[in-house]
């Protein structure tokens, strides 16, 4: 008996002593060190660029926080004993024009701007991380996406998505004139998840691999795909643009804060006229109901606005995606170009596209004046970009996301001779901000 | 086999009034869970004067607070059903309760009500010692918040959750099977033990959540047994699990943006500030477990009854999205629990330790890393003595939690100690029903809370859920339990109510100051009304 109550006695005392306390809490995160090596695109090797100085700046995707570094003379920028986590990096140099022209002999009327751009890039725990990239002077055109309103208003105090509109702005000193200015609804992959796509390294779609693309071309570096194409009507002169000017082109084009009359007859309001915008004083619109069988009620054709010319579209109307997955591009071709005969493609998925399934067409970025990136405004959100660095090295997005009345609008760089000059360095995150409510016209 | 129905109002499983964590009972939501450690006492309804062979088996034992402990511990191990379970033990029960008052964890209903159907019993298929038991809960919960979960998995860093309240629908149930039988002239004891369990849970306002769950596992045992004297075996563990959670929204405009920011849904991973998630809203989780344990029951007349088990059993946790595309990794977690249960008993009284250690850490997908640590410990120490007409109790409970995030640093860590003495009254009358009333009060002394954020992107989790959670955690509580019941005994059966309320209140709340944070109610109340049936 007394054998058996030691034994359980044992028993009972090893039990409890093998509850015995651990060691303190300590977790598998370890700071980072980051080395960014940075080089220029340049296709001339008779001379080179400064590197020192490049200012790269490090944004942390889930808290914000920024860490910035400058390059030394060999183009290196060092960021020690940084967290963990998923970073955008943005190197930037901009190298005025006086100095341009004495390294390079080739003169340019404006500062000149070198963006490179790394988004999502995931620095985890483990190693060091090095980073080559490579600063690209983007295109910088006498026309400027000004403004997106591509968010909408709210659903039932707004005006939905019905009151969206796109702004170019003439961002030149001289006239332009709108006439053939195309304007594409840049396409792409709309999630991060796995897919049935081709993808490349940064989860975009390979294009390569889309069915019937020709081997000899770089689809996925030299080339967009849209899903909308639109064009400005003229003869070449039709439409005049001033110098400091923009032209507004609306989805539909009608005083949206107050009631109007729809296709069907029904009325049409909204309840809080301080979310939404008039655009009856647009310059053009995107009239779809009379080449659609089942046309929005929305869609009315403004008499005095003139229609867009619709070479590709999706949907019962010009509806960009109100969580801000399009990219935008506008472009003019010379005479030699028939766009609307430009290839289209499939989307490149692993199994073999039906007969049936939308094609998208495939937009040559040499033609391509301004670009806009523009990104859902939640990190857990965001999708894989469209555009390089050479001509949107970041991305914009509006900071309430969807249906949230706010546009994205580019900042104003200067004031030459009462003339405004907005700020163009190819880099959106840095290009634009945004209005609490779309203002057309309005500057920032 | 005599079988005796009895009608009779009484309750196991109802919850007190919790005070902070892991107070010995379960939380709203959570169905008794098998072990002794989880149960209160029943009271002691006795026949005064009557000659022990007089009385109902079933009802001596649902009455006898030190032979309920034995029952209750017969379900740790099929190694123990046996010896520590009687045959022909059945009971069905129905209860209805509900608590109220925001002395509450951040992720906790500001009131609740819970209907149950339950059933239990125990028998013999030849020399196959079977037990089983089934229960039912629908659940209503009103005003919870930042977190959508099926209150099985509270320890995870991975969740959808919004600060916005929401009021949340949850039907459970619950099945669980042991039985034992003895080979080799009863020296080669074979147990096996199986637990399901399918839960159904929604809210009824945006931000609309929907979970559903099933969890299962399975047990086997076997050792040696030297009659009925000892028997010890090694047990094995296996389970598996699913949980598919899916966000949508009625009002559309509250989940596409973040204008509306209480609305907004946060897939939070770890335990700092969420990141918001409008698209792609759901998620899975595949669990798988694994473990081992061991078992030692030795009774003797003089010695008593000893029983000892411990196990380890270690979950994997897989959070993935799934889309037409493949599967999308989300996070990892790994949940190793250890539990060790010891209990001897000598006639009318019972003593028991029961010891808990959980221990969490996931495998975060961005830093290819360890962010997430969770640890908590709990230390039962009970005794309990059932006289003839007054039974006395004490419970003793030690517990710790931790959780950290290596990114943001966000540390938090609490302890309690909480004493919890009881004591019953029974009354048998001529017609033999009978009367009870039991009082227990419990006094918790929050020790030494300690608390890093980082003020690095504070927002609504930080101040609503990891702030708040340190303020319920650093209070101190006290408060008390009472309930009475009235048996009657009909012609091969009893039948009777019992009522039970109860209340905690909180006091020397922490006087740090953490600016932004919101903070916890002062009180807490729960009443219970309950029937239950012996056949």
């Amino acid at each position: 008996m007394k054998k058996i109550s030691y034994l359980l006695l044992l028993i009972t005392i090893a039990t409890v002593y093998s509850c015995k306390k651990e060691d303190a809490v300590s977790t598998g995160i370890q700071p980072v060190n980051l080395t960014v090596n940075l080089t220029y695109a340049l296709e001339s090797s008779d001379y080179t660029l400064p590197v020192k100085g490049v200012s790269v700046k490090i944004t942390n995707t889930n808290t914000a926080s920024q860490l910035s570094a400058s390059a030394n003379d060999s183009g290196i920028a060092r960021f020690t004993g940084i967290p963990a986590g998923t970073y955008d990096i943005d190197a930037t140099i901009t190298i005025d024009a006086d100095n341009y022209y004495t390294i390079t002999g080739t003169y340019i009327a404006d500062d000149i701007t070198f963006n490179a751009s790394e988004k999502n890039a995931v620095i985890a725990v483990g190693k060091d991380l090095s980073m080559n990239m490579t600063l690209v002077a983007g295109t910088t055109g006498q026309w400027v996406i000004k403004q997106v309103y591509f968010a909408g208003s709210h659903r039932t105090e707004g005006a939905l998505y019905r009151d969206q509109f796109f702004e170019v702005y003439n961002n030149s000193d001289q006239v332009l004139y709108a006439d053939s200015l195309y304007i594409g609804q840049v396409y792409g992959r709309q999630s991060s998840t796995s897919s049935n796509y081709y993808t490349l390294s940064n989860g975009q779609m390979d294009w390569s691999k889309s069915v019937n693309m020709p081997a000899d071309i770089d689809a996925n570096n030299d080339y967009v795909y849209t899903r909308t194409l639109l064009m400005i009507p003229g003869n070449g002169t039709t439409y005049p643009v001033q110098p400091g000017s923009s032209i507004v082109i609306a989805q539909t084009a009608m005083n949206h804060k107050v009631p109007w009359t729809g296709a069907n007859g029904t009325t049409i309001t909204v309840k809080n006229p301080d979310l939404t915008v008039d655009l009856s004083n647009a310059n053009f619109e995107a009239y779809y109901a009379g080449f659609l069988s089942s046309p929005l009620a929305s869609d009315v054709d403004n008499l005095a606005v003139p229609n867009l010319e619709v070479l590709q579209y999706f949907g019962n109307d010009w509806i960009l995606d109100n969580n801000g997955r399009d990219g935008y591009v506008i472009f003019k071709v010379d005479g030699s170009q028939i766009v609307k005969n430009w290839p289209m493609y499939n989307f490149p998925t692993t199994s073999t596209p039906s007969s049936t399934a939308v094609k998208y067409y495939q937009i040559p970025l040499k033609y391509v004046i301004d670009a806009v990136e523009i990104q859902p405004n939640t990190a857990e959100d965001r999708i894989p970009k469209k555009f390089g660095a050479q001509y949107d090295a970041g991305f914009t997005s509006v900071p309430k996301g969807a249906y949230s009345s706010q546009s994205v609008i580019r900042k104003t760089a200067k004031t030459v001779n009462g003339r405004i000059v907005l700020k163009d360095t190819n880099n959106s995150t840095e290009d634009f901000d945004y209005f609490d409510v779309a203002t057309p016209g309005g500057f920032k | 086999m005599r079988r005796i129905f009895l009608f009779f109002i009484s309750l196991g499983i109802s919850p007190v009034v919790l005070a902070q964590e892991q107070q010995g009972f379960p939380a709203t939501g959570q169905p008794g869970l098998p072990g002794f450690e989880q149960r209160q006492e029943m009271p002691a309804v006795k026949k005064q004067g009557a000659p022990r062979n007089m009385e109902i088996p079933n009802m001596r034992l649902a009455a006898d607070s030190t032979r309920y402990l034995l029952w209750e511990a017969g379900k740790l191990s099929p190694a123990f059903i046996r010896q520590l379970m009687p045959s022909g033990f059945n009971t069905v029960q129905i209860d209805y309760g509900s608590h109220k008052g925001k002395f509450i964890a951040a992720q906790e209903a500001t009131s609740d009500r819970t209907f149950s159907f339950s059933t239990e019993g125990k028998t013999n298929i030849g020399k196959t010692d079977l037990w089983g038991s089934f229960n039912y809960q629908r659940i209503v919960e009103d005003s919870t918040r930042f977190r959508h979960q099926t209150r099985y998995n509270t320890t995870t860093p991975y969740y959808y959750g919004s600060p916005v309240y929401i009021s949340y629908r949850r039907a459970l149930y619950q099945t669980n099977v042991g039985l034992s039988h003895y080979f080799f002239n009863n020296h080669l004891p074979l147990g096996i033990g199986m637990d399901y369990r399918i839960g159904n849970h929604f809210s009824v306002n945006d931000p609309r959540g929907a979970i559903n769950d099933y969890q299962f596992t399975l047990n086997g045992s076997t050792g040696y047994s030297l009659g009925k004297k000892f028997t010890a075996t090694i047990d094995a563990y296996y389970g598996y699990g699913s949980e598919v959670v899916n966000i949508a929204y009625k009002n559309s405009q509250y989940g596409e943006s973040t204008v509306y920011p209480e609305y907004v849904n946060y897939a939070i991973n770890g335990y700092s500030e969420p990141n918001p998630k409008l698209t792609n809203r759901n998620y899975r989780t595949r669990f798988r477990r694994n473990g081992l344990g061991f078992s030692i029951l030795y009774k003797d007349k003089t010695f008593g009854t000893f029983a000892a088990t411990a196990k380890r059993i270690k979950e994997k946790q897989f959070y993935y999205y799934r889309s037409d595309g493949g599967f999308d990794t989300l996070a990892h977690y790994n949940l190793t629990t250890t539990k060790t249960n010891i209990i001897w008993s000598k006639r009318r009284f019972a003593v028991s330790f029961a010891y808990e250690a959980l221990k969490g850490e996931d495998l975060h997908k961005t830093y290819n890393a360890n962010n997430y640590q969770y640890r908590s410990k709990s230390y039962t120490f009970r005794t309990v003595y059932t006289g003839r007409i007054m039974n006395y109790g004490v419970q003793l409970n030690n517990n710790t939690a931790e959780r950290m995030d290596g990114i943001s640093g966000n540390h938090v860590q609490y302890e309690h100690i909480t004493v919890q003495p009881n004591i019953g009254w029974n009354h048998t009358t001529k017609n033999k029903d009978h009367w009870g009333a039991d009082l227990a009060l419990h006094y918790t002394q929050a020790v030494n809370p300690f608390i890093y954020t980082s003020p690095v992107n504070a927002n609504y989790f930080i101040h609503q859920v990891v702030q708040y959670d340190y303020y319920y955690n650093a209070a101190s509580s006290a408060g008390g339990k009472f309930s009475l019941q009235y048996t009657k005994h009909f012609n091969g059966f009893y039948a009777g109510l019992k009522g039970t309320i109860a209340y905690t209140e909180a006091f020397n709340e922490s006087s740090l100051i953490l600016e932004g944070a919101m903070k916890p109610g002062r009180d807490r109340a729960y009443g219970n009304i309950a029937l239950q049936f012996y056949f």
